[in-house]
């Protein structure tokens, strides 16, 4: 057993090809945890993966679901996508999923926003969807929780600035000085901001090469 | 109850889900019938075939077919109304198919 720990600034096409490398390699996933991997030896290039986003699936359309790749000899694991959600307790708000899928519940949901899909290779490329409109689809609701992130962190940044709590108190370092604890979360803030407006970006940008072809092909 | 018969072009995808079904099928079936009858040209992606039987099944022209006690695997079938999609489409290709044969001019039909 060989156990792996790795984070994604790009949780979809990058967690893809690293699993597609490590098959290429010869490691077959075994398990999956909220960092970490564990890999079986397998032969190079025996299996194949894909990675689908499913946050915005309800606990029922879940289940479907992973039931339907169960019929299609196509075996899965659930990973969590921390972002653009809040939890309190066991109960966690995703403003971006569909009805249904809003609230998620300890009983199935939180944590489970991926799926890594894992077929045997047949030497033919093993893509999740297969036309342009449910690409797109795709796409637009991946791109949803970026958008609820970055609208957050903007309020957040709003409310530090306009009531001027910082919220976070740094003051073992600051000697209570709260301007330095205002700084110090709006840069955490900012850094935190940056990642979702690189991703919409880099979706947006998706999408809209994705539009072009959509009057011509399917 | 009965729809109307779509008047907008099907997607090449809905036809094939379709016509996989003329017999009780399942997702691996129907991406294994589509796959060997298309020559490989067409490897339906698991995300867009389970799109693609739910609204087919919403839309009443494929219905859940449970025949054999124990199957796990859930079974669909056509409905007529899938039927009749299916030969609109099929006219509609026809036609098209018709039109640029006589258009290109290789006189690749024989009409008897």
């Amino acid at each position: 057993m060989i156990r792996k720990f790795r984070i994604f600034l790009n949780p979809i096409e990058g967690q893809e090809k690293w699993l597609n490398k490590k098959s290429k390699e010869g490691l077959k996933l075994s398990k999956v945890g909220k960092l970490f991997y564990e890999f079986k030896k397998c032969k190079p290039n025996q299996y194949q993966y894909a990675v689908d986003y499913i946050g915005n699936k309800s606990n029922t359309e879940r289940e479907d679901y992973e039931g339907f790749l169960e019929d299609m000899e196509i075996n899965y694991y659930e990973k969590p996508i921390n972002l653009g959600q809040f939890s309190s307790g066991r109960v966690k708000y995703r403003p971006y999923a569909n009805t249904g899928g809003k609230l998620a519940t300890s009983g199935g949901m939180i944590n489970r926003e991926l799926l890594i899909l894992e077929k045997k290779n047949n030497g033919k490329p093993f893509n999740i969807y297969d036309n342009v409109k449910d690409k797109m689809i795709a796409l637009k609701e991946r791109r949803k929780p970026y958008i609820y992130l970055f609208v957050f962190t903007i309020i957040m940044g709003l409310y530090i600035h306009l009531i001027g709590e910082p919220l976070v108190d740094f003051s073992l370092w600051s000697y209570r000085n709260h301007l330095f604890d205002k700084t110090i979360t709006c840069i955490l803030l900012g850094l935190i901001g940056v990642i979702p407006i690189v991703r919409i970006a880099q979706l947006s940008l998706s999408i809209r090469s994705l539009k072009d072809k959509k009057d011509i092909h399917e | 109850m009965k729809d109307k018969i779509q008047e907008s072009p099907l997607t090449e995808t809905a036809l094939l889900v379709m016509l996989a079904m003329f017999q009780p099928n399942h997702g691996y079936g129907v991406m294994k019938f589509v796959e060997e009858k298309t020559d490989g040209r067409v490897i339906f992606g698991p995300g867009t075939l389970y799109g693609a039987i739910n609204n087919l099944a919403k839309k009443k022209w494929i219905a859940p077919y449970n025949d054999v006690e124990g199957d796990r695997k859930k079974e669909y079938i056509i409905t007529d109304l899938g039927k009749e999609q299916v030969k609109a489409e099929l006219k509609r290709l026809g036609e098209v198919y018709e039109m640029g044969m006589e258009i290109i001019g290789t006189g690749g039909i024989d009409h008897d």
